[in-house]
């Protein structure tokens, strides 16, 4: 077995996820590479929630989709993630006594083991059977029980002593059962063979990576109103930015964690906020404030399922059209999207530096799957980029007119920050002359267009506006963003292995688009699919709206294939799609 | 060299019309500036959307003119951001007490280190005279409301004390001195100091001359919150001068700087 993947389903509150962690961290540090994702209902208490693990030699940045073992503490929420756990004939199921009635569509299986866990850590005096079942499929795993107890110490390092003893000794006795009562499949052993993680590794987040790549670029004032699933990305800032001179502000809400985001840009402090769909719609207005004064903004938008609350807790990536036109009047910005975990330092870094040196809005998307997700991965390369205002003005001379608008060859103007003298002006949302006073003139109106939509063109020649994974000889290409990159490689390797040659080219750079580049890609193609997880095929739409400004005489069959979150691509369904038609040729 | 009142002007006309309070607001903020010789670089203005948020340009110094109702958490995120800066965050009735009501709350409990000043003139004037939060009841000149708003004015005074202001103020617009006098002792407050300003809309509300009849000086600054609840409640909304100072610690507090590497934390 090459890879290996774990389901661990309960109620919110039995500790799944925290079962998920710490599992991820022994097997982690007894050379696995892997990758877990979080899902949950909307209840903190008493509602749904699972956790997917992926185990395997090599480094994983995607889910496969089939589910190897299934480990249930309680089945009574199970109907409501049915559809985001494809359980096959071939999957195996291990239950709790305490797990309660079966779902109905695994009632007729007689191969269902089940194991008496919350038994076990009674027996011990703890309630926490999820330690006892971490023992159990640690010990399975090959995971020594000095790896266990430190993931355990990891996990519960802010309890008390005897706490933490108990739940190792709980651990202990789950992998002591494990030699009574075997799991009855192999583990993965290519693991033995592969030189694998070690613990020089990284066990992070997307959304905590994000926030490495904000401070590290140089953002030192985040203002936020807290919101799922963004909120883990401004609680491990809270934690760190105080320790490089900045400030987090919980603010009342997304229309003041802007504004105050956008004050301190105006201070000439980089600046970021985080929300997801409905705070950035909230905040929308104060974006054009942004484009329209030419203060620098970041904002990184952690997707999920909506419109309205939708489904606060889940991944989809349907706010493309938020933030690519969710705004009143001509207003020029940037939009990026990470396109892995580790992805999400660099992006939020290319962000933070395009904001500064060109003074103006850059929207991050990211979302749920990448933020949430936890992996295992290679510590993050130097963050390439820095915030740097260095189209700031030095005092004009005595007497002499400082332009703050000036309408300059590369779009960009002298911005003075608070402070320096001679600088002094007033930034403006009111259309405005060069000289920053307040004008209702056609002619400055234009100017002032013309001159923020100009200073974003050259963006488009930037190497880093997306990643290009070619095959030799590919004639079939597919186009994605996002979350969606790592899936879609994954399926591109395993359409490899079955003889077909697929390219891969994904954007990070969604506005501008990088409309030559990306023909470029698609000569000699003839059929390109245009992936994403959304219902309506938003990009896919923006995306044919750019292409045939073009000459598109030559352009391949696109076709689109999107589909609303939270049911994930599989790299699977990617396989058979290119296969069908591929097989048409 | 020391710069006049006159310098902290910027030289841009104003758009008001001919007896708008806001010109005299306009000349006390210059004589604050003079008084505390307030270096231009140093301090900014921060405004939101109306008649009186187009001050900044007016004045000699740096400025940001924002969006409706959100001035207070631009110049909050700024004064967080660069402490050492002067910011003064300023606009009218509508901005800061309809649209901008939460943050009026939350920057009074909050307690950033700024000055905020209301011209209230009980209308929306850019817009072309709507009732506001602290029109009259029965204030039946605007289309919009032609039985008069039937709701009960906010007291703004009254309001920022029980959110937590620990500078509490009211001028007049027809006496400049005296409000240039209150403005300096707001700027040197610690914390948040909110100043409403009786500013007259003679376009709108041309009753409003009469204020100067009936405003009056109350000497009655204290520091405890029962005292100054009490005069609040009982005020006739005309009273003027300086009714509540009571410092308390800014946000944010100075907490010891722990050096930290950013990386520690994510190995396995």
């Amino acid at each position: 077995m090459r890879n290996l993947t774990i389901a661990l389903t309960g109620s919110g509150g039995t500790g799944v996820v925290a079962l998920g962690e710490m599992l991820l961290r022994a097997a982690g540090n007894t050379g696995y590479y892997g990758i877990l994702r979080k899902t949950f209902g909307p209840q903190i208490r008493g509602g749904e929630s699972a956790a997917i693990l992926r185990l395997g030699p090599q480094p994983l940045a995607s889910f496969g989709g089939e589910i190897d073992l299934l480990l249930a503490l309680d089945w009574s929420n199970f109907q409501r993630f049915a559809d985001e756990i494809p359980i096959s004939t071939s999957t195996l199921i291990i239950e709790d006594t305490a797990a309660g009635e079966r779902p109905t569509q695994l009632s007729a299986r007689d191969s269902i083991k089940t194991l008496d866990f919350s038994g076990l850590a009674q027996s011990l005096g703890s309630a926490h059977s999820n330690i006892a079942l971490l023992g159990y499929v640690a010990a399975w795993l090959n995971c020594s029980e000095e790896q266990v107890k430190a993931a355990v110490f990891q996990r519960l390092h802010k309890h008390s002593e005897e706490t933490v003893a108990l739940a190792q000794s709980v651990a202990a006795a789950g992998a002591q059962w494990q030699r009574n009562h075997p799991i009855g499949l192999s583990p993965p052993d290519a693991v033995k063979q592969a030189p694998g993680a070690t613990p020089e590794h990284w066990l992070a987040t997307g959304n905590q990576l994000a926030g490495l790549g904000a401070l590290e670029a140089g953002i030192r004032f985040v203002a936020a109103y807290p919101i799922t699933p963004a909120s883990d990305a401004l609680e491990w800032m809270a934690g760190k930015i105080e320790s490089v001179g900045g400030h987090l502000v919980q603010a009342e809400d997304e229309l003041a964690a802007v504004n105050m985001t956008i004050g301190a840009g105006y201070g000439g402090v980089p600046a970021m906020t985080a929300t997801s769909g409905p705070g950035l719609a909230l905040m929308s207005e104060a974006m054009g404030l942004a484009i329209a004064s030419e203060t620098p903004l970041v904002i990184l938008n952690v997707m999920r399922g909506g419109p309205s609350t939708g489904i606060p807790t889940k991944s989809e990536q349907s706010d493309f059209n938020l933030a690519v036109y969710g705004m009143h009047g001509d207003a020029p910005h940037v939009v990026l999207a990470a396109s892995s975990i580790a992805d999400c330092h660099f992006t939020m870094g290319w962000a933070v530096e395009i904001a500064s040196e060109r003074q103006t809005l850059v929207i991050v998307l990211s979302d749920q799957l990448l933020g949430q997700s936890m992996q295992i991965l290679p510590p993050t390369a130097t963050m390439p980029f820095k915030a740097s205002l260095t189209q700031a003005a030095l005092p004009p001379a005595e007497g002499e007119d400082y332009f703050r608008y000036l309408d300059t060859e590369s779009g960009v103007s002298p911005m003075a920050v608070p402070g320096q003298a001679g600088g002094e002006y007033t930034a403006d949302g009111l259309e405005h002359s060069q000289h920053a006073v307040p004008s209702a003139r056609a002619q400055d109106h234009e100017m002032q267009l013309d001159k923020r939509r100009r200073k974003l063109q050259s963006l488009v020649e930037s190497s880093h506006w997306g990643e290009v994974s070619r095959r030799d000889n590919a004639e079939l290409m597919i186009l994605c963003w996002g979350s969606l990159f790592p899936i879609a490689l994954e399926a591109q390797q395993r359409l490899q292995e079955r003889g077909l040659a697929v390219n891969v080219v994904n954007l990070r750079l969604l506005s501008p688009l990088p409309v030559v580049a990306l023909r470029n890609c698609m000569v000699g193609m003839t059929k390109v699919w245009v992936m994403e997880q959304n219902h309506q095929g938003q990009f896919d739409q923006y995306l044919r709206s750019h292409l045939s400004q073009s000459d598109c005489a030559d352009l391949p069959e696109l076709i689109r294939y999107c589909r609303s979150g939270p049911r994930l691509f599989t790299p699977m369904e990617i396989v058979e799609l290119v296969e069908k038609a591929g097989g048409a040729q | 060299m020391i710069l006049k009142a006159k310098q902290y002007k910027s030289g841009v006309k104003p758009i008001w019309c001919p007896g708008c309070g806001h010109y005299s607001v306009l000349n006390a903020i210059t004589k604050a500036f003079a008084a505390l010789q307030q270096a231009p670089e140093q301090a900014v203005l921060v405004s939101g959307i109306g008649c009186s948020s187009r001050l900044p340009a007016y004045v000699h110094s740096y400025g940001f003119h924002g969006v409706h109702g959100r001035a207070l958490p631009v110049a909050a995120g700024l004064k967080v951001a660069r402490p050492e800066l002067n910011v003064m965050a300023l606009g009218g009735d509508g901005d800061g007490f309809s649209i901008g009501g939460n943050h009026f709350l939350h920057a009074c409990r909050r307690n950033v280190d700024i000055v905020y000043v209301v011209m209230d003139n009980e209308v929306y004037g850019m817009t072309k005279g709507q009732a506001s939060p602290t029109t009259p009841e029965n204030w039946d000149h605007s289309k919009l409301t032609p039985h008069g708003p039937e709701v009960r004015p906010f007291q703004p005074c009254a309001l920022a004390l029980a959110a937590g202001a620990s500078f509490i103020a009211r001028g007049h617009s027809g006496d400049p001195n005296g409000l240039a006098q209150i403005l300096y002792e707001a700027v040197q407050h610690p914390g948040f100091a909110f100043v409403q300003v009786l500013s007259q809309c003679v376009t709108f509300c041309p009753e409003q001359a009469q204020w100067k009849e009936i405003v009056h000086t109350e000497d009655v600054c204290t520091s405890d919150p029962v005292a100054a609840a009490s005069f609040l409640h009982g005020d006739d909304g005309f009273a003027k001068g300086i009714f509540y100072r009571n410092p308390r610690p800014v946000w944010p507090l100075a907490h010891e700087r722990k050096e930290a590497d950013l990386r520690e934390g994510f190995r396995l």
